[in-house]
């Protein structure tokens, strides 16, 4: 139950995402945290960035997530893109490669979000075919994570559990957990967060994400918005903790994006989340 | 409904902002399709507003906040990105800036857009060989004349008439001094390029600009030299020695 799958060869320890404002502190401090999550979609100029991973590689387990692929596309993946992270996942043989069960390019335009697929055969069978085609052009299994989702298809006839588990079973890839994103789908869709975990928790996990959402009001009305510009609340710590004694211990992100705040504060809120990967730990000894 | 034409009707509502088509395929609960849709929406368009200020931040400087966030959004409706790496977005926001009426007045915005997104380019292009002194040191007159060379894809060449250079050095500190900037128009070339680590700039003369123009495609050196100019051959080697030191020339694919 505690043994990685094949997705992830990460630390089973807290992680931080590496953002540009903070890439020159970390390289010159090496702050003391066992992995980094960098956006990969940053690192495809020619430019110095790459070098700049190379040399953060000797320190630290190097995560690639990428939030451009578009999985959930009909049209297929745009090869060229594809080639070029084949090349950075060559260059760095990070730890793990990731993106999401999402959707942003169709005929030529890159929305730049992570629009929601709906949870049906034929977009299960899109998304299949495209994570496939992933994992065929970098040689090893990809985890895709579960998204924040504020709108559900009507066409959809599974819930997203069920849709993840087929997808994880039919390629081969691991599930990217993102815990806050189960809390904020699961309050907006007025689904229960706990039939969530049970539901998802036998399949191949090989990474957790933790990270802040807002809630919006909307006349009297709210819904809950994921921003990775705030700290993780209190109720995703407490499903942090179900997600752990239901899964076991898993290397673990803080995502933190907008409105960064200081090294040092990701890496408090990293230091929480390794508090709970500890227990959890003791427990499942 | 297929999913080739949800996403076809997620595109033309993303760009339009018009629901009627899309919003039946959304589940209504106490918020409506439209109401749910508008979220995405709404993200899409932040998002890459988000991503023209990281990459014009002189230029959101320059016109303030507010200005630079309405102008964006239509930038980005106009002009939606066709690829997921945003570090290289933004191509036509310049040209976008310059033909907008507001800015007529004050062409050194779209000026100061034009060189940022060069000094993007000059940052991401991709690393090449560039020519050596010692590729040219054993070739002889005629060879050289011919050989085929054009710019690497890290040397930009921006043409403006405000002082573009200046103010964004001005506006690297927290408070900008713009008081010792003198704003006389005046025609003139910027190279900007990535020989090593680091960006670099400086104002090109004429004849130089000249020639790493002619270069932008493959060309000869001869031809190249050719655009210079009248100026001798002391001028010329000054030009050439530029180009090989800053790394601005690559072997044509014809010499490959």
């Amino acid at each position: 139950m505690n043994v990685l799958p094949a997705c992830s060869q990460l630390p089973v320890a807290s992680g931080i995402g590496l953002r540009a404002a903070h890439h020159e502190r970390v390289h010159e401090q090496l702050p003391d945290i066992a992995w980094l999550e960098v956006h990969t979609e940053n690192f495809l100029g020619g430019g110095a960035t790459p070098s700049m991973l190379e040399t953060l590689r000797e320190r630290y387990a190097i995560s690639l997530h990428g939030v451009g692929l578009s999985l959930g596309s009909a049209e297929g993946l745009d090869e060229e893109h594809l080639a070029r992270i084949a090349d950075l996942v060559r260059r760095l043989d990070p730890a793990a490669v990731s993106d999401h069960v999402s959707w942003s390019v169709t005929g030529g335009v890159y929305f730049n979000d992570l629009l929601p697929i709906p949870y049906d055969e034929e977009a299960l069978s899109v998304i299949v075919g495209n994570v496939t085609r992933f994992q065929e052009a970098i040689g090893r299994p990809v985890m895709v994570e579960n998204p924040s989702t504020y709108l559900r298809h009507a066409q959809s006839d599974r819930a997203e559990p069920q849709f993840l588990a087929e997808l994880c079973q039919r390629s081969g890839c691991g599930l990217l957990l993102d815990v806050n994103n189960v809390f904020v789908s699961t309050e907006n869709h007025g689904d229960d967060a706990q039939a969530y975990l049970a539901a998802i928790a036998h399949l191949p996990i090989g990474e957790i994400h933790l990270s802040g959402h807002h809630l919006r009001q909307i006349g009297n009305r709210s819904i809950r918005i994921d921003d990775h510009g705030s700290p993780v609340s209190d109720p995703v710590w407490a499903l942090y903790e179900q997600a752990l004694s239901l899964v076991g211990p898993r290397p673990t992100l803080i995502e933190w994006d907008s409105a960064l705040p200081p090294l040092e504060t990701l890496l408090a809120e990293a230091g929480k989340a390794q508090t709970r990967l500890d227990a959890a730990k003791r427990n499942a000894a | 409904m297929r999913l080739a034409d949800l996403q076809a009707a997620y595109r033309s509502y993303l760009l339009s902002g018009d629901s009627a088509a899309l919003a039946p395929a959304i589940v209504a609960d106490s918020f409506d399709g439209a109401e749910r849709l508008a979220i995405y929406r709404n993200n899409f368009l932040i998002s890459l507003g988000e991503a023209l200020k990281a990459n014009f931040p002189v230029t959101l400087q320059l016109v303030g906040a507010d200005f630079f966030e309405q102008a964006a959004r239509r930038f980005v409706l106009a002009h939606p990105p066709q690829r997921p790496c945003l570090f290289e977005y933004g191509a036509g926001f310049a040209d976008y800036l310059r033909d907008l009426p507001h800015l007529s007045a004050v062409p050194y915005v779209a000026e100061m857009a034009r060189f940022e997104f060069a000094r993007i380019a000059a940052f991401n292009a991709p690393v090449e060989p560039a020519v050596t002194p010692d590729a040219l040191a054993g070739l002889s007159p005629e060879q050289l004349e011919s050989l085929p060379i054009r710019r690497t894809r890290h040397a930009r060449i921006v043409s403006a008439r405000a002082p573009v250079l200046a103010l964004w050095q001005a506006h690297q500190a927290a408070e900008p001094d713009l008081d010792a900037i003198d704003m006389t128009s005046r025609p003139h070339a910027l190279l900007v390029c990535r020989p090593e680590q680091a960006l670099m700039f400086q104002e090109l003369d004429l004849s130089a600009s000249a020639f790493l123009l002619a270069a932008e495609n493959e060309t000869s050196l001869g031809t190249a030299a050719a655009r210079c100019g009248a100026v001798d051959d002391a001028t010329l080697g000054r030009i050439i020695a530029l180009a090989l030191q800053l790394r601005l020339l690559a072997l044509g694919d014809r010499g490959a």
